[in-house]
């Protein structure tokens, strides 16, 4: 049992380490630290499910650690800024002022067109438009675009807005949402009058239907009973 | 905060049990070699009536043995060990001193190995 802990906790150093060493450009949404972990779990939990020779305690406790030493290893990452920058890695800047920093994409293995790429996605078709670019530690590119190319937005335009909240889904293919209901202090008599003012008998016909803060009820029927 | 602790504590319950439970193991395979010595002594001089009584503690040092480890080791090397003492529980009851010694030398072997894999060294980390 001692030699199942000492391998586990070995073998998620290991998987840790290349991570890191693989770099950006594979880890997507994750943090390395993350990613290993579930790499790691997914074969402890598959491994014996073929193989009943190996007793299942052998990985559960594993994954149990595996678990805990996610735990303790997030908090560290979260009090300490030399243990982020060490498992997380820190953020790159790959555009700075309009400028592409070719040895920072040399570090990170990313070549042009995939940087290109990452601006296409990010919504900036046109690498001009673009005044800074940072390659977060989860490998996503954050894109801040020069002043002149920003939306304009109302504030500045001077325009006044008043709170929009959010709209509240109040029946879901034909099941009824009462928490939402008591949220915007409403109940099911209300929407059933509201619906068979609109011609609707039956919330099994509402596909759809939410309220927003100004008071409008959106709704949309099933095709069947369109 | 809270997730803090509940690791840390998951972490030392299982070493504290692993070690145990290591511990445990390593008496229940001294049992189990005691009994091997004594019967391969036993048998070694044609003491038959010995063989028997030393088979008797063997079987039951082995369930107490098997109960432990079953759950928790690689179940292919325990049945290694099962057939093992099954074969020297038989030729001891037949009186096959020859066969008997090879299969108590087999049963020892097999014994060893199974707590080396347990034990902390580097054969058995890589």
């Amino acid at each position: 049992m001692i030699v199942v802990i000492l391998r586990t906790l070995i073998l998620f150093i290991l998987v840790v380490a290349v991570m890191r060493l693989m770099g950006k450009r594979q880890i997507g949404q994750l943090q390395p630290y993350e990613l290993a972990v579930l790499i790691m779990v997914s074969a402890l939990a598959a491994i014996p499910m073929e193989d009943i020779g190996i007793p299942l305690i052998n990985s559960i406790i594993p994954i149990a650690l595996l678990l805990s030493f996610q735990i303790l290893v997030s908090y560290s990452a979260q009090k300490s800024e030399r243990v982020r920058a060490a498992l997380c890695g820190r953020p790159s800047v790959v555009i700075m002022n309009g400028k592409i920093q070719e040895a920072e994409l040399k570090n990170l293995r990313v070549n042009i067109n995939d940087l290109l790429e990452l601006l296409r996605i990010a919504g900036y078709p046109n690498i001009t438009e673009v005044e800074f670019a940072v390659m977060e530690t989860n490998g996503e590119l954050s894109v801040i675009s020069k002043s002149q190319h920003r939306p304009v937005k109302p504030k500045d335009m001077g325009l006044a807005t008043s709170y929009e909240g959010l709209p509240y889904p109040l029946v879901i293919d034909g099941n009824v949402n009462y928490e939402n209901l008591s949220k915007v202090k409403l109940d099911e008599l209300w929407l059933k009058g509201e619906l068979a003012g609109l011609g609707i008998t039956s919330f099994q016909e509402v596909l759809f239907a939410s309220l927003d803060t100004e008071g409008n009820l959106y709704y949309q029927r099933k095709d069947k009973f369109a | 905060m809270k997730m803090i602790w509940v690791a840390l504590g998951i972490i030392v319950v299982i070493s504290l049990s692993a070690t145990g439970l290591y511990i445990y193991s390593a008496g229940l395979q001294r049992d189990l070699q005691r009994e091997l010595v004594e019967l391969e002594q036993a048998a070694e001089a044609e003491n038959w009536a010995q063989v028997q009584q030393a088979s008797a503690r063997l079987k039951k040092a082995w369930k107490q043995a098997d109960a432990t480890w079953s759950p928790v080791m690689d179940r292919r090397d325990v049945d290694r060990v099962d057939e093992a003492v099954a074969r020297v529980a038989h030729l001891s009851a037949h009186r096959q001193k020859d066969d008997l010694l090879l299969e108590v030398s087999v049963a020892r072997r097999v014994v060893t190995r199974l707590m080396q894999k347990e034990s902390i060294s580097f054969h058995s980390l890589f």
